[in-house]
C-alpha cells in the first residue's frame, strides 16, 4: 500500500510538472517555514510560525524574488475527542521585501478534526479567514490530509513519512467576483527526534479557476517542533 | 540584509541534526527475515483466503518481538512472536457489535464509573499461546466456541475536560485487569 501510494504521488507530481512546463500564467515559489507547537496539559495548545515566500519562476523567467516574511500564531482549544477550535492571527511583511504591496493582517477561525486509523493519520480542517489589506477580502477553505509512515505502522524516530493533502478555497470580497482555487500537495517528512519533524514537498495550486486561471507550484521545506 | 535573512530561513530546517540514539523502533520486514519458528508457524497456519499479510520487527530498546498482521473474513489478525520466533499470542480486532452484549455492557459500565466521558477506539480479542486457544483460532479463524483469554481495548477518556488515551486489559468475563497510558498522537503539524 505504501509503495503504490508513493508511486501514485510521484506520478501525479511529474504529470503536474510536465503540464506546468507548457502552460501560461505559471509561477513557482519556494517557501521555507519553521513552526513551534506547545501542547499544554489542559485543553489549550499554541502554535507559532515563521515563513518566507520567494518567487523563483514566472512566465518562463527564472528569478529569485522575495515576496514576504510572515509571522503567525494560533491558539487552540480541544473540543470532543478529536476536534480543535482555533483562532489565528497572521502578519505578512510585504513592504519589507516588496515595494508595491502593503502589509497584510489575517484573522483565521478554524475547526479541525484529526484521528489515526491503524497506520493512517487523517486530518481535516475548516477555515474562515479575513484578510485585511488595501481592501478586505474573505476566504473559506477546507483541507483534507493523509499521513502514512513509510516504515511499519508507527512513526518512530529517524523514520520517513509521506503526507498528501488537497484543499478547496473560495475567496470573495466587495471589490471582486468570488474566486475558486484547488490545491494538491505531496511531501516527504522525517522524524528527526521525538517531537521534531522535517519535511520537504510540493504543492500545485489551480488558482482562480472559475475566472482567469493561474497555475502555481510551491516547493516547501518545513521544520516543526512540538513541545 | 535581505539576502542574509532569506538564506537563513531557507536553510534553517537543514541545520536541525538528527540524533542517532534510538529507543523504540518498529519496521516492516520480509517473512524470510523472521525467526525460522515464526516463519514455520505462519506458513502452516495462515488462512487460505487471507489478505494484506505484513510482517513487523519491533523493539522497545530491550525487548524484541516479531508480528505478522493480515486480514481474514473481515477481521484484522495480529500474530505476535518473541525474539526466538515462539508464538506469544494472537489478537483479533473486533467491532463493537461482534462482542457479546452483556460483556460490552459490563466493560462500558466500568468505564462509566471511572471516567466523565469515554470512547472505545479499538477492541482486540486476545488468545494466549499455550492453552490450545491459538490452535482453535488459526487457521480456521475466530469462532464462538473459543472464548478469548482477554480483551485489549484502546480507550480515549475525558476527565475534567482533558483527553487521555489508554490501552486497557479486561479478562474474558469483562473484569478490568490493567491499563497503561498511551502517548497521544500530535496532529498540529498537519493542521497548521
Amino acid at each position: 500500500m505504501t509503495t503504490s501510494f508513493f508511486r501514485t504521488g510521484l506520478l501525479v507530481l511529474f504529470m503536474t510538472l510536465g503540464f506546468q512546463a507548457q502552460s501560461q500564467n505559471f509561477s513557482s515559489f519556494l517557501e521555507p517555514d519553521v513552526s513551534l507547537n506547545l501542547d499544554r496539559p489542559n485543553r489549550w495548545s499554541f502554535n507559532f510560525g515563521i515563513a518566507n515566500r520567494n518567487l523563483i519562476h514566472s512566465e518562463g523567467e527564472t528569478l529569485f524574488d522575495a515576496r514576504f516574511l510572515e509571522l503567525s500564531h494560533f491558539t487552540s482549544y480541544e473540543v470532543g475527542f478529536y476536534g480543535k477550535l482555533s483562532l489565528g492571527v497572521r502578519y505578512r511583511f510585504n513592504e519589507l521585501l516588496e515595494d508595491n504591496s502593503a502589509d497584510e493582517i489575517r484573522l483565521t477561525e478554524q475547526y479541525s478534526r484529526s484521528r489515526k486509523y491503524n497506520a493512517l493519520k487523517v486530518a481535516q480542517r475548516f477555515r474562515f479567514e479575513q484578510r485585511f489589506r488595501a481592501t478586505t477580502s474573505y476566504r473559506t477553505r477546507y483541507q483534507f490530509t493523509l499521513e502514512l509512515p513509510l516504515s511499519g505502522e508507527r512513526l518512530d524516530q529517524n523514520e520517513f513519512f509521506l503526507v498528501g493533502n488537497t484543499e478547496a478555497l473560495l475567496s470573495f470580497g466587495s471589490d471582486r467576483k468570488p474566486g475558486l482555487e484547488q490545491r494538491i500537495g505531496l511531501s516527504l517528512g522525517r522524524e528527526l527526534a521525538k517531537g521534531t519533524k522535517l519535511d520537504m514537498g510540493t504543492e500545485y495550486r489551480l488558482a482562480n479557476y472559475n475566472q482567469i486561471t493561474r497555475h502555481e507550484l510551491f516547493f516547501y521545506t518545513g521544520l516543526n517542533i512540538s513541545l | 540584509m535581505k539576502q542574509m535573512l532569506l538564506s537563513f530561513l531557507l536553510f534553517l530546517p537543514i541545520f536541525a541534526l538528527s540524533q542517532d540514539k534510538k529507543i523504540e523502533r518498529e519496521k516492516d520486514i520480509d517473512l524470510l527475515e523472521m525467526p525460522k519458528a515464526a516463519q514455520r508457524y505462519i506458513q502452516d497456519n495462515l488462512p487460505e483466503n487471507h489478505r494484506k499479510l505484513r510482517n513487523y520487527y519491533e523493539t522497545d530498546g530491550e525487548k524484541e518481538s516479531y508480528e505478522s498482521k493480515f486480514k481474514f473474513q473481515g477481521n484484522r489478525y495480529s500474530v505476535e512472536f518473541n525474539k526466538n520466533g515462539k508464538l506469544e499470542d494472537i489478537e483479533v480486532t473486533l467491532k463493537k457489535r461482534e462482542l457479546q452484549k452483556d460483556l460490552l455492557e459490563k466493560i462500558e459500565n466500568y468505564l462509566e464509573t471511572q471516567h466523565d466521558r469515554f470512547k472505545i477506539e479499538k477492541i482486540q480479542a486476545q488468545y494466549l499461546a499455550g492453552n490450545k486457544h491459538t490452535s482453535a483460532v488459526l487457521p480456521g479463524g475466530i469462532n464462538e466456541n473459543v472464548t478469548p483469554d482477554n480483551y485489549e481495548l484502546i480507550v480515549a477518556t475525558k476527565n475534567d475536560g482533558k483527553l487521555k488515551k489508554f490501552e486497557m486489559l479486561f479478562d474474558s468475563d469483562g473484569n478490568f485487569v490493567s491499563e497503561r497510558e498511551i502517548i497521544r498522537n500530535s496532529y498540529d503539524y498537519l493542521i497548521f
